[in-house]
């Protein structure tokens, strides 16, 4: 009775045991199976039936009723697994997919133990079943949401850094680590500190930059846009905004954009605009000066302009910060002097130098220093070609300029002197010719005013002779007929032709043939023109000669000749020296000495178009020294040859 | 005739019109002495033993021109009151010649019988002005 009691109790207990493990395993959705290996029996739970989506007897309970549900894609790596537990045994545990028959996925997450028989070989396996699948979905989820977050972080040019509010770093993307030329060992300790000093120290202003950073932290909820500039040159803009989960503030995002190609850029443009407006001026070097000190140190720590010739002679424009020394300044490159650019980053600081060509040639060489350690490239060079033109264009347009009001100015000057050369011989011709017929003149006072009259005449003459050379020169028609000619007697024929000047100035006149380079003074010219020549030079000497001896040297040989006119007068000061073989040099002395001041010009004109060369040595108040040498065979380029 | 004193000083850098001016003068019976620039001319009237009666000055002339020399005359203590008859082709330059001091300002080519009447007024030799 007890015992039956007692059997009847324990079935109870026993049936209530199962009550509750099949409502805790359904509560939990966790389902038991059990597979004898040897009768390939498979038992399940209740509740690992209503897991597999099936009523309790659907299933064979076969091993292959079982694998028949296992998802297609989980089979293979589920039996390798079950296999190697049997022939290994030990407890396991794996994930895997099923099929329900109504076609939906489940995802099992299966723990079990190996049975093994009395000989202690496996005979079956057993173990539990938990639903796992809608973990598995969530984490799937967010599996998805991660990758796209990360994909999204890569994909952008931004470097991206988030930091969280314990100054941890919570994610970065590549291009965060590259724009600030970090190492990844660096970003990946996570300490927003260390980052801090690594960056700071590439920049202009740490300091600065530490306390924004600083200041955005202590405002959480605070977004900022700002610019940051790199020791370097590079600039980043900087976007800061809060990284908010709800309402709170949980970290802080940090994005930077390389923007150092669209602010070189711009600045670029605004440099050119204003270096432009600048340039239009048509006083060129106060132009090129303040272009130079605004493109420092905007563009570079020095920027000069050397000008090779034009008034005054080679100089330089400079404008330098205290960064360069002038002793740092580069040596021009030859490279430059033939027309090309160079840049040059071998010594502390780069520069750039480009040829300045105008539309006769090279004007000048521009030169940009850049910053101690910048790399110049092919950006700056652009930029500096292309101010290059812009300069080259204003000088070139203010000498134009400079040259057509002193081309109108000795016009003007030329009107003038003309005026005045040929009222001079008018008005003794006009004086002498009334005291002529004003009355009786005696004898030797008549023959000296007819002389007069006659030698203003001569005067008018010369003067229209040498505006329509001039004329002929400007306009390139000065020809040339070429003859044999003994340049002793050119010599000889003027100084006979002007010996009554000469004789009224005072001078003497020696004639020396032969002399240093020794042979015949003979050649091929053309002789109206050569007796111009002498005649101008003579008349110089006897003009400016202050009554002192005057020496002609004439020798020749070797294919050349020379003539050498030499006067001990007022000489000419060096500076008037270059002007004096230009069209109207007179024009440009205030002090006026007679003459259109355009007998050396003709000289000169005519010598280079008979191939040779004039110079002159002179020191003011010691008198002058004009040196022609001819070849004996004229051929010059650019002068039409007439034969006959 | 004129006493052996009686001179006058003729500056211009043209060595012709000097000539012509000397021999006209000389043929109406005045002696010229020449100076071919202001510079000269200064020179010459330092070294004169006395002051001339008149200056003929062309004003357009290398180093010292016209224009100084009527300046540089105002401090000559002895020739600072010598009239001076002025000569140019310039009209700007007859006006300024007129403002320091030139008594007449005569444009180039000059008449002779013009010039000749304002030479004998000065002399004061009895000849008659034109008209």
């Amino acid at each position: 009775m007890a015992a039956d009691e007692e059997a009847r109790s324990a079935a109870e207990r026993l049936a209530r045991t199962e009550l509750e493990l099949a409502a805790t395993q359904r509560l939990a959705h966790v389902g038991s199976w059990q597979w004898n290996v040897a009768g390939n029996t498979v038992a399940w739970s209740d509740e690992l039936y209503r897991i597999y989506g099936i009523v309790p007897g659907a299933f064979a309970g076969t091993y292959e009723a079982f694998a028949a549900r296992v998802h297609p894609d989980d089979l293979k790596s589920t039996e390798l697994l079950l296999f190697s537990v049997l022939r290994d045994p030990r407890p396991f545990s794996y994930q895997h997919r099923i099929v329900r028959p109504d076609g939906t996925v489940r995802m099992l997450d299966t723990r079990g133990e190996v049975v093994t028989d009395d000989a202690g070989n496996p005979s079956g396996l057993y173990g539990n079943c938990w639903d796992i699948t809608e973990m598995w979905l969530t984490t799937q989820e967010l599996e998805r949401s991660v990758s796209l977050l990360q994909a999204t972080l890569e994909s952008t040019q931004d470097g991206i850094l988030v930091v969280d509010t314990d100054r941890r770093v919570s994610a970065y993307n590549d291009r965060f680590l590259k724009l600030w030329r970090l190492p990844r060992e660096l970003a990946e300790q996570h300490d927003d500190v260390a980052l801090l000093d690594a960056v700071a120290r590439q920049l202009d202003d740490p300091d600065e930059f530490r306390r924004l950073v600083e200041r955005l932290y202590r405002t959480p909820s605070e977004a900022s846009r700002d610019t940051v500039r790199f020791a370097d040159g590079r600039i980043f803009e900087r976007y800061s905004l809060p990284q908010r989960v709800g309402d709170d503030v949980v970290g802080r995002v940090w994005s930077f954009r390389d923007v150092t190609e669209k602010e070189h850029l711009l600045a670029a443009e605004t440099f050119l605009a204003d270096a432009t407006r600048l340039l239009a001026s048509l006083d060129y070097e106060s132009a090129l000066q303040a272009m130079a000190q605004l493109a420092v140190p905007l563009l570079g720590d020095a920027c000069a302009i050397d000008l090779l010739a034009g008034e005054g002679g080679p100089r330089r424009i400079l404008s330098a910060s205290k960064a360069v020394p002038e002793s740092a300044l580069p040596e021009l490159p030859r490279a430059v002097l033939s027309g090309h650019r160079v840049v040059d980053n071998a010594g502390a600081h780069g520069f750039i130098s480009v040829p300045l060509s105008g539309h006769e040639g090279l004007l000048g060489v521009l030169t940009f220093v850049g910053g101690k350690g910048r790399r110049l490239g092919q950006r700056e060079l652009s930029l500096v070609a292309e101010l290059g033109q812009r300069v080259a264009l204003c000088i070139d347009n203010a000498r134009l300029y400079q040259h057509a009001s002193d081309a109108l100015h000795a016009r003007e000057e030329l009107l003038s002197i003309t005026s005045h050369e040929i009222r001079g011989p008018l008005a003794g011709q006009r004086l002498a010719i009334q005291a002529l017929q004003a009355g009786a003149v005696p004898e030797a006072a008549r023959t000296r005013l007819l002389e007069l009259v006659s030698r203003e005449g001569e005067r008018l003459n010369r003067f229209i002779d040498e505006l329509a050379d001039e004329t002929r020169i400007q306009s390139g028609q000065l020809h040339f007929e070429l003859s044999q000619v003994d340049l002793r007697e050119v010599v000889q024929h003027v100084a006979a032709r002007l010996a009554p000047e000469l004789s009224r100035s005072g001078s003497s006149l020696t004639i020396t043939v032969g002399g240093t380079v020794g042979g015949s003074p003979v050649g091929n010219w053309d002789r109206l023109r050569l007796e111009q020549v002498v005649t101008n030079l003579l008349s110089n000497a006897v003009k400016f000669g202050a009554g002192k001896p005057i020496s002609i040297q004439v020798d020749g040989g070797d294919g050349m000749a020379r003539l050498v006119v030499s006067d001990l007068g007022v000489g000419i000061p060096a500076a008037g020296q270059a002007r004096l073989f230009q069209p109207f040099a007179r024009a440009a002395s205030s002090r006026h000495y007679g003459g259109l001041g355009l007998g050396l010009h003709i000289v000169r004109t005519i010598v280079e178009g008979l191939g040779g060369t004039v110079r002159l040595e002179s020191a003011e108040g010691k008198g002058s020294r004009f040196t022609v040498e001819l070849p004996t065979r004229a051929a010059a380029a650019g002068v039409e040859e007439h034969v006959r | 005739m004129n006493g052996p004193c009686k001179w006058l000083l003729v500056v211009d850098d043209d060595d012709d019109v000097r000539e012509v001016f000397t021999i006209i003068l000389a043929l109406r019976g005045y002696h010229a002495i020449t100076a071919r620039d202001g510079r000269d001319a200064l020179d010459t009237l330092q070294r004169a033993p006395a002051a001339p009666f008149a200056i003929i000055l062309d004003l357009r002339m290398p180093r010292v021109d016209g224009l100084e020399f009527l300046r540089e005359l105002q401090k000559d203590r002895r020739c600072a009151q010598v009239p001076v008859i002025a000569v140019s082709g310039d009209t700007a330059n007859m006006t300024l010649a007129a403002t320091r001091g030139a008594i007449v300002s005569l444009r180039k080519p000059v008449d002779l019988e013009v010039l000749m009447g304002h030479v004998s007024r000065l002399a004061g030799d009895g000849h008659q002005l034109p008209a």
